[in-house]
């Protein structure tokens, strides 16, 4: 259908309906303001790659038999293997399973971000317990203990380190429930009454971490307009009134009130401040102000001053 | 794409979709606030779709498919409201935001022409003429057939051409 001059007119009339110079300019700066709220995350580390996978399991493993068993594990779906090697600890023949093929393929599956962290904390829990076997049946060896002890670092690392990348990607909250779960956990573990050099690792582990939460970034992560996800809040809330969130944590959650779940808990309030101010109906926020103090009950025995960490 | 970069091309998006983000707005919701607000969260969209994937094939049919999502979940609220409205307070209720807000006499004229017409055949009008969508394009946005688009834009036309006879 061809258009006589009416309906050109009136498509050209049309063409002309646009935003008021003032509102675009406003929705301009907003964009900007809101664009540098939510920053673009770090770069992304490379995708894994499964000929790399199998690379590694088989490189890293000592001897043929691991390899020959980690291919079946993989190939053949020796699930039942791979299941009886789950209680394995060193020096016993599924070991190598356990760390070589099972716990790499459920860091796999685990993708990244909060499950990739929580695994990794989960996995320096682990090589801490099965040193603690190997101590009840007096096995061990000095040389298996730095092992595990260098393990454990460097799964705790590998956690913090995911840790460090939710914040960077504007996720504090999330970020920082995982450093308290860590903190808990190893805190329970610090807390044994055998002074081995593993426990010696934990509990520098814990220094560490309270060292990093006394830092606290926290206002600085607000600001950043980063979003405290349901999971985060139930998580603070059940660190700071030492209620467990399922049975399954309650070992964990329930015994003192770390370090950094206080920092979780003023990033809480920074962000349900600028909730509330979001809710008023201006999409973007400058948020300013500082942390509001609280008062945190229950402080554990290893929690630095109150002051040190609310400036 | 690093933040600079980001920031960069986000604004760029910005200056050349932002009329033609908010004139589909404002075809379909008749409200000139109401579509104002529907670009600024376009764009907030188009934002976070950035900061997600590192490539984005089309910027422009990311735009208007979020425009769009955002417009059907904007009357389905407004149909919610209204309907609770009526269940309280009776029939003689009436929603505020029913008289479209227009500061323009021209706008005025024009979008009462286009308000005669139903709101896919004001959309697909306004992609194809005013935008230059192929018929093709506005198909794969609305997930119809090219065909059906076709026929629905010649129909708009001719109803377009009778109105404005009628006022001459």
């Amino acid at each position: 259908m061809s258009m006589n001059n009416t309906e050109h007119n009136f498509i050209h009339k049309l063409k002309k309906v646009r935003l008021g110079d003032g509102v675009r300019t406003r929705i301009r700066e907003e964009l900007m303001a809101y664009a540098e709220l939510h920053t673009m995350p770090a770069v992304e580390a490379a995708p894994f790659n499964s000929l790399t996978f199998l690379g590694s399991v088989i490189g890293h493993s000592r001897t043929l038999a691991v390899s020959v068993l980690a291919l079946a594990v993989i190939v053949g779906g020796g699930t039942a293997t791979a299941f009886a090697a789950e209680n394995a600890v060193p020096g016993e023949p599924l070991y190598a399973v356990k760390t070589k093929v099972n716990e790499p393929a459920r860091a796999v599956f685990a993708g990244s971000g909060e499950a990739k962290a929580r695994l990794h904390s989960f996995l320096a829990l682990r090589r801490v317990q099965e040193a603690e076997v190997l101590r009840e049946r007096g096995t061990l060896s000095a040389k298996t203990e730095a092992e595990l002890a260098s393990r454990f670092e460097g799964e705790a690392d590998k956690a913090l380190h995911e840790a460090d990348k939710l914040e960077q990607s504007g996720d504090a909250s999330e970020s920082l429930a995982i450093r308290a779960n860590l903190e808990a956990q190893l805190s329970a573990q610090a807390g044994q009454e055998h002074d081995t050099n593993i426990r010696q690792a934990v509990v520098r582990k814990v220094a560490r971490l309270r060292e990093g939460a006394a830092e606290a970034p926290a206002a600085q992560s607000a600001k950043k307009g980063a979003k405290v996800s349901e999971k985060a809040r139930v998580r603070a809330t059940s660190l700071l009134t030492g209620m467990s969130v399922s049975g399954e944590e309650a070992s964990t959650t329930a015994t003192s009130t770390p370090a950094v779940g206080k920092r979780l808990l003023e990033t809480l309030i920074h962000e349900r401040e600028n909730q509330k101010k979001e809710d008023a109906r201006m999409p973007i926020e400058s948020s300013a102000g500082v942390p509001i103090p609280v008062a945190v009950p229950n402080p554990s025995r290893l929690v630095p001053p109150v002051n040190s960490l609310l400036r | 794409m690093d933040q600079i970069e980001a920031n960069e091309y986000f604004l760029q998006t910005y200056d050349q979709y932002a009329d033609a983000i908010f004139r589909f707005a404002l075809v379909k919701v008749s409200d000139r606030a109401r579509a104002e607000d529907i670009t600024q969260e376009v764009f907030m969209r188009f934002w976070q779709a950035l900061r997600k994937e590192t490539v984005l094939r089309n910027d422009r049919a990311l735009l208007y498919a979020i425009a769009r999502n955002l417009i059907i979940d904007w009357y389905r609220k407004k149909k919610e409201a209204s309907l609770d409205a009526l269940s309280e307070e009776g029939f003689e209720a009436k929603g505020t935001d029913e008289v479209p807000i227009l500061h323009n006499a021209m706008n005025e004229e024009v979008l009462a022409v286009i308000n005669t017409l139903d709101e896919p055949s004001r959309e697909s009008l306004l992609l194809r003429f005013v935008e230059g969508f192929s018929p093709a394009e506005i198909a794969e946005l609305r997930g119809e057939t090219p065909n059906a688009i076709s026929v629905r834009i010649n129909r708009a036309l001719k109803k377009v051409r009778e109105h404005l006879h009628v006022h001459e």
